[in-house]
């Protein structure tokens, strides 16, 4: 031990005096530097503090493995590389204290860096808006993906450079960075059929942690305690890597004792590296598994033959999307009183009060509740019978219930309803100590009539050979709705679609329908929106909402369509995309960042005319473009409408007919031009077929109407 | 007791045969192992100073197998490699306290006192703070020489040690190691016949992985007896000299060359024959040329 001692010592000297390695170390502090003072020198934040820090933490750790890789790599090499070694193996030092004595100073480097980190991490959130629990956790996160990361690469470092008698041995370091982040193929959730998720569980920069692993409301919650599994698995085999050195290293000198102590230490590590990292890859393999169950359950599989009917077929996933077909019933009151369990599980009993507004008597009523919730009562004042299969719900009354009429319902249901997206990395709708979710897309109470909460097609070149996505979910009539809910262990605040009337009661109507959160969240009015965000995002939130508020005004007085929403969620960018969709002009979702005049009235433009995004009609897009400008232009004053398309689409001679006949409309005045883009809004709306939009063909019916 | 026996060693580079069939012995004192550049002088020092593992045969020093009691052997050992290079931020006494701690010199009182001792012996005391970058070519021998020092070792190991030292500084490093091998067991490997004619009893030839010669420096000058001449030419048959016999040396005599040869035949013109030296007798042995 004195001896090892000693090596640790000597050779954290001679690191102390090489001028080359403090560079690394300034260059972590310099690069922290820079972020942490172009973060606080922005007048307003778009984004939360931690936010900003894990966004630059994820690159500059991975600057850090590969600095901290070939520093291991040079600490193992060095000696042999100079002579030394060759002395060294003549003293009576053990194999075990040469190479452990040099393996522990490297991590000792690679604790420095670790350490810069968690100091300006520390110092930096101190001032963030979180609790002293939740600013020590982030300290733990960070403390242990660094320091398992290191441990696990310099071992490796050292590994190679004992195999690897020559430069090559430096190669390794890069090599394994760079595939690491080439081996996750799937950036955006999908894996192609050639990489296997499970796979991804190899690689230190995963899916799940190329966005960030912080999640605004939520925080890191969602990462930390799997991390540290991951972690654990991470230093066992970091240290079984190093004993496998041990095992290689000049063989012919091991001592007595180290040929009988170094298998035995390897036994000892390897065992819990294997079984901590099999339950890691268990939780991989448990939610690629319900992701792949739950998309089996809904997917579609291709009829036809050829690549372009196949492609005709994946787009008419939109309009299949746009949940547009009305149903008799409406869905007028629902109370529900929801047990928020243990491990993801509800407990809901339910009041619905639903109302036949066709002009038929029917027998049976159709709802839609999450299959994973298992109806464990259905009781009516009427006879009814009630039967699941999969997500929908059949209400059989034996007497009919006539046009009109209106009737109540319970149903008390119970059950699991952790659901996953994304090839298994996105939890959509989860119940946990300290985050909480349920959005309306999950299911997770009964919605009025048979709707698909997903819909996924088959895709023979995805992993999992579907494609899914969460489906759109958009009610006809607004629903009046009381919500009590109740909780075992969670204390995070809650916020509801609907306004908070009392502790953990809430009560409202909506059109949008309900979607719970539960983390660390601020709400606040902007005008008479309703915000719910991070804290620390709420001022910065609030300038764009007000930004988007003059639009939303504008457009509603312009268009005469409802346009501002009662609540918005700022969610991270994972439940921005899962959500964005069903968003309606009864709630919005937001990211946390600046949006500029154009992103807001593109946004704006593309919730108005949903049905139309994806049509190839060129006159349909240059009457978007207008919309587009007009609600820009009512921002801040733009150039002239066909100056701004030809400057933004390129576009010269022939192609740009039906816009100059536009344009003379916009030099006409703004009033005659609101008025034409406004008629011609409508003129598609009231369009069967929106791929029969002509805008000669409207504006000759407009100048028509206008003469009249 | 024999400090050293080798029986039968042999040791390979994939299909290069490096040493073949190595037998020596060495008692107490001063042994020199003669060999040109390549001969296996180094790859011998290597595998008795437990660097490198062989393939066959047996080397016991001091009755301790090489292979089976490596860690027994390093406690007796100190070595001096050829190419003796070492962290040169450290200074002269930081990095002799580095190498007596793995040497398993622990107690830190006791380590002190033998690194001032061994500092006094190369005469590195002045020069002991100083970082080893600031050292000349003869002070970091003589570093290697106290590193070697360090654990009192019975076996001292010197590789080529006099190799690029300008001729002051190999002056005092013969008379260093001369001084050293009346407490310890020395082999001293060299091409260079002066390191070893003035102080070594004993010597092998090694030559192409083979030992050629193992006894006494006489015994070795006696390889020459009745082979070594000296022969006298004109300047304009120095090439025909040069092409026909193994030469020694030569000096110029006026307008004639003087050779020193080695020839098994009497040369023809003006030549005697001379007292053969060490250095008669190693080219002797590894030429092939005795009577």
């Amino acid at each position: 031990m004195n001896v090892m001692k000693s090596i640790f010592r000597n050779e954290g000297l001679l690191l102390l005096r090489n001028k080359f390695l403090t560079i690394p170390l300034l260059v972590n502090i310099l690069c922290w530097g820079y972020v942490i003072i172009f973060y606080e020198i922005q007048p307003i934040h778009y984004e939360e503090r931690a936010a900003a820090f894990y966004q630059s933490f994820i690159w500059i750790l991975l600057l850090d493995l590969l600095i901290v890789g070939l520093i291991a790599i040079y600490m193992a090499s060095k000696d042999r590389e100079s002579d030394f070694e060759q002395l060294v193996v003549t003293y009576d030092v053990k194999n075990m204290e040469w190479i452990i004595g040099k393996w522990l100073i490297t991590q000792l480097y690679g604790l420095c860096i670790t350490v810069i980190t968690i100091v300006v991490q520390a110092l930096w959130l101190a001032s963030a808006s979180m609790t002293i629990g939740d600013w020590f956790k982030n300290i733990v996160y960070v403390f242990i993906q660094m320091e398992g990361a290191f441990l696990l690469l310099i071992s490796i470092g050292f590994l190679f450079a004992t195999l690897i008698k020559s430069m090559f041995a430096y190669l390794v370091i890069p090599a394994i960075l760079v595939l690491s982040l080439m081996f996750p193929f799937d950036y955006v959730g999908k894996a192609y059929m050639w990489d296997n998720p499970k796979f991804h569980l190899l690689t230190p920069f995963d899916y799940m942690f190329i966005g960030s692993p912080y999640d605004g409301v939520w925080g890191i919650h969602h990462v930390l305690k799997s991390s540290i599994l991951h972690q654990s698995a991470i230093v066992l085999l970091g240290i079984t890597v190093i004993v496998v050195t041990l095992l290689l290293f000049r063989r012919y000198r091991m001592s007595k004792k180290e040929k009988k102590m170094i298998p035995i230490i390897l036994t000892v590590f390897i065992i819990p590296a294997i079984v901590l990292s099999g339950m890691r890859f268990m939780q991989y393999e448990q939610a690629l598994k319900q992701y792949v169950t739950t998309g089996q359950l809904y997917v579609e599989p291709f009829q036809g033959d050829d690549d372009e009917s196949y492609n005709i077929w994946m787009n008419s996933y939109y309009e299949y999307n746009k949940d547009d077909q009305p149903y008799e019933f409406s869905m007028e009151k629902t109370n529900l009183s929801v047990e928020l369990q243990a491990d993801d599980q509800i407990n809901v009993q339910s009041t619905l009060t639903i109302q036949n507004n066709g002009n038929e008597a029917v027998n049976d009523v159709y709802l839609t509740l999450y299959h994973g919730l298992k109806i464990k009562e259905c009781t009516s004042a009427k006879s009814v019978t009630c039967s699941q299969d999969k997500d929908f719900i059949t209400l059989h009354f034996d007497q009919m219930i006539q046009p009109g009429e209106e009737f109540d319902l319970n149903v008390h249901y119970q059950g699991k309803i952790l659901q996953y997206r994304d090839d298994g990395y996105i939890e959509q709708a989860f119940i946990k100590n300290q985050r909480i979710y349920l959005p309306k897309e999950a299911g997770w109470y009964p919605l009025i009539g048979k709707r698909p909460l997903v819909i996924a097609r088959e895709h023979n070149n995805l992993y999992a050979q579907f494609e899914l996505r969460n489906a759109r979910l958009v009610e006809d009539f607004p629903t009046e709705f009381t919500v009590n809910i109740t909780r075992e262990n969670q204390k995070v605040p809650l916020a509801l679609t609907i306004p908070e009337i009392s502790k953990d009661t809430f009560q409202g109507t909506s059109q949008y329908g309900l979607s719970l959160l539960g983390g660390n969240f601020k709400e606040e009015k902007v005008g008479h929106i309703r915000v719910v965000a991070h804290p620390e995002v709420i001022k910065g939130a609030a300038e764009v909402i007000e930004r988007y508020q003059k639009a939303w005004s504008f457009m509603e007085d312009w268009l005469g369509v409802p346009m501002s929403p009662s609540v918005i969620y700022i969610l991270s960018d994972n439940y921005y995309y899962l959500t964005q969709y069903s968003a309606n002009h009864d709630f919005f979702v937001l990211k946390s960042e600046y949006k500029d005049d154009f992103e807001i009235a593109y946004e704006l433009k593309n919730e108005l005319t949903q049905e139309g995004i994806f049509d190839n009609n060129q006159d349909f897009h240059i009457l978007s473009d207008a919309m587009v400008w007009m609600v820009a232009n009512h921002l801040q004053e733009q150039v002239s409408f066909a100056e701004w398309y030809k400057s933004n689409w390129g576009v010269e001679g022939e192609d740009l007919t039906v816009v100059n006949l536009l344009q003379s409309y916009e030099e006409k005045g703004s009033e005659q031009f609101k008025d034409v883009i406004k008629y011609l809004f409508h003129y598609w709306t009231e369009l069967d077929n929106k791929h029969d939009f002509d805008m000669k063909a409207a504006l000759k019916q407009y100048e028509g109407e206008s003469r009249r | 007791m024999l400090t050293l026996k080798i029986e039968g060693l042999q040791k390979n580079y994939r299909k290069f045969q490096a040493l073949k069939n190595i037998n020596l012995h060495m008692e107490t004192g001063l042994f020199g192992l003669l060999g040109p550049n390549g001969a296996g002088k180094s790859t011998l020092m290597k595998i008795l100073s437990t660097i490198l593992p062989f393939q066959d045969g047996k080397v016991t020093i001091y009755d301790f197998d090489l292979v089976k009691e490596g860690d027994k052997v390093r406690q007796l050992l100190g070595y001096l490699p050829q190419h003796f290079n070492v962290p040169t931020q450290f200074t002269g006494r930081e990095f002799l306290h580095y190498v007596a701690s793995m040497k398993g010199i622990t107690n830190q009182q006791g380590r002190h006192l033998q690194v001032e001792k061994v500092l006094e012996e190369v005469n590195l005391l002045p020069q002991a703070n100083k970082k080893i970058k600031g050292y000349s070519g003869g002070m970091k021998r003589r570093l290697g020489i106290a590193q070697a020092l360090l654990g009192n070792p019975k076996l001292i190991i010197l590789d080529e040690p006099t190799a690029g030292l300008d001729p002051s500084e190999r002056i005092r490093f013969r008379n260093l190691i001369e001084k050293l091998s009346k407490d310890h067991s020395i082999i001293l490997s060299t091409h260079i016949i002066s390191d070893i004619e003035s102080s070594c009893e004993n010597v092998a030839v090694i030559y192409q992985g083979e030992v050629l010669f193992q006894g006494s420096t006489e015994e070795l000058a006696e390889k020459a007896v009745k082979v070594v001449w000296e022969l006298s030419v004109p300047f304009s048959e120095y090439d025909q000299v040069e092409k026909e016999y193994v030469i020694i040396s030569n000096r110029k005599e006026k307008d004639r060359v003087v050779f020193r040869i080695i020839s098994k035949e009497k040369p023809q013109g003006e030549v005697s024959p001379v007292q053969p030296t060490i250095e008669d007798g190693y080219m002797a042995v590894i030429n092939g040329v005795m009577p």
